[in-house]
């Protein structure tokens, strides 16, 4: 006789948690691509200051799970799910804790530089973040689904992020110009570039942890 | 590692009602192997078949092989006193004699003939040291098995079993009687007492079997589901049945 577990509808609500955390963190991505454009002090502020949301939400989840483990003791799929669920709230606080890292350069880029060489890879740090968006409503969406497929086309993305990453790299460093013993024009795009390219990453991680609990093997996505 | 009993297509049956399928199993030596599954699945009637207490019961036939020290057949090739001076149980209630402290424990080794007193006070000495007893129960040897409390009293049968020298310890559900407390004095104990003995181990509590054992069988209807490393069942299990009934969804 097969019955329900008390332990589905803790996986649940963990799920449902989860996904609070990962519409926050797209919020804040949406919230940056907007600021790239305008560059725009108040809501570069307003990013930052948002960030804190996101950290609570992660501290709230993680209790959750950790009173669950204690009461309910789940063993193989259950514990799996949950520790997965553990491990990605953990990267969607590092995901969401770059917008706030971008946000402060963004301040930084308009108070101090010279917005040539910015101005010229704007375009681009736009549909990095716009794959990164999806890369995030994809990896969800499988979770939510169980759907594999999905997980891992998500992961897939990261590669035309890491596409424009080395391009504006490359690009960047060819503007650098030291006068006067000083850096000129492009640390702080670099950085936001950098950013951006470990966002990807760890939605890479993401899919990796998701699969690992749902399938029970390891996969190297990256 | 070296295996302590092989199992070999053994079927049991209590006359028509066949309890144990086809059971091919290795049992290692210096390890704790846990049995588990759902009430009525065989797991002490396998058990019992290790050191033929289901001998005692009407209507048993039996077929298969159990080797020990992969040479011996049990029950072919060694007498049952024997068998079950190498192979000693502990049951699932306490169960000390209406005796003395000392002479539960010297109990085995007096119907074997032993006299000498200082030889027996060795004996009883490491026995219920070597069971976590002694510090509790050194003053008061002539006091009766009875008067101890529960925990103490399934530390007492430990000892009355480890005083016989066995090579194995089969335990049916040894906590299930006792508080948190003394499973836990119990449990720390097993972890001791594998590094001498081959300990089996039937339980009904999940988390017992994964906080003690190192291998672990899964019993469903007479069959062994799946057998295997205790870390790797209790985190990734190989086969559905035994997902579904460690993780309470079955049974």
């Amino acid at each position: 006789m097969v019955v329900d577990s008390p332990i589905d509808a803790v996986y649940n609500e963990l799920l449902n948690m989860v996904k609070e955390l990962s519409d926050a963190t797209i919020r804040m991505y949406e919230k940056t691509l907007e600021t790239l454009n305008s560059l725009d002090t108040q809501r570069a502020l307003c990013i930052i200051k948002s960030d804190t949301e996101i950290d609570t939400m992660e501290e709230e989840l993680i209790e959750f799970a950790t009173i669950q483990i204690v009461r309910q003791q789940p063993v193989a799929t259950d514990l799996r799910k949950i520790l997965m669920i553990i491990r990605l709230a953990r990267e969607y606080e590092r995901i969401a804790d770059y917008t706030e890292n971008i946000a402060e350069y963004i301040i930084l880029i308009k108070e101090n530089e010279s917005l040539d060489h910015y101005e010229k890879n704007v375009d681009k740090f736009s549909k990095m973040i716009e794959i990164i968006i999806e890369m995030l409503n994809l990896v969800i969406e499988g979770l939510l689904e169980e759907n594999k497929a999905k997980i891992k086309e998500a992961a897939d993305m990261d590669n035309r992020v890491d596409t424009f990453y080395h391009e504006v790299m490359e690009s960047l460093i060819q503007h650098i110009r030291i006068v006067d013993g000083k850096v000129f024009g492009t640390a702080h795009a670099i950085l936001i570039n950098k950013y951006l390219e470990r966002a990807g990453d760890h939605v890479t991680n993401i899919a990796e942890e998701m699969l690992y609990a749902l399938k029970g093997r390891r996969y190297n996505l990256g | 590692m070296e295996t302590k009993f092989k199992i070999q297509d053994l079927n049991l049956f209590y006359g028509d009602f066949q309890a144990l399928h086809n059971i091919t199993l290795d049992l290692y030596e210096n390890k704790v192997t846990a049995l588990i599954g759902p009430s009525g699945c065989g797991k002490s009637t396998f058990l019992r078949t290790l050191n033929r207490m289901n001998d005692l019961i009407d209507n048993v036939k039996i077929t298969g092989k159990i080797l020990l020290d992969g040479r011996k057949d049990i029950y072919e090739k060694m007498d049952v006193i024997g068998l079950r001076t190498r192979v000693g149980m502990v049951f699932q209630k306490p169960n000390p004699f209406p005796m003395s402290i000392y002479d539960n424990v010297a109990y085995g080794p007096r119907c074997q003939g032993l006299k000498d007193k200082k030889k027996l006070d060795e004996i009883v000495e490491e026995a219920l040291r070597g069971a976590a007893l002694w510090d509790e129960v050194k003053d008061k040897l002539n006091k009766s098995g009875m008067s101890l409390s529960g925990g103490q009293q399934q530390r007492l049968c430990i000892a009355r079993a480890i005083a016989m020298a066995p090579e194995v310890i089969l335990m049916d559900e040894p906590t299930s009687a006792l508080d948190p407390i003394a499973t836990q004095k119990v449990e720390q104990l097993m972890g001791k007492l594998k590094e001498k003995y081959t300990i089996i181990i039937v339980t009904h509590s999940m988390q017992q079997a994964a906080r003690i054992s190192d291998k672990t069988a899964f019993f469903l209807m007479g069959e062994v589901i799946e057998f295997g490393d205790t870390d790797k069942i209790f985190t990734n299990p190989d086969k559905k049945e035994t997902e579904d009934y460690i993780t309470g969804r079955f049974g």
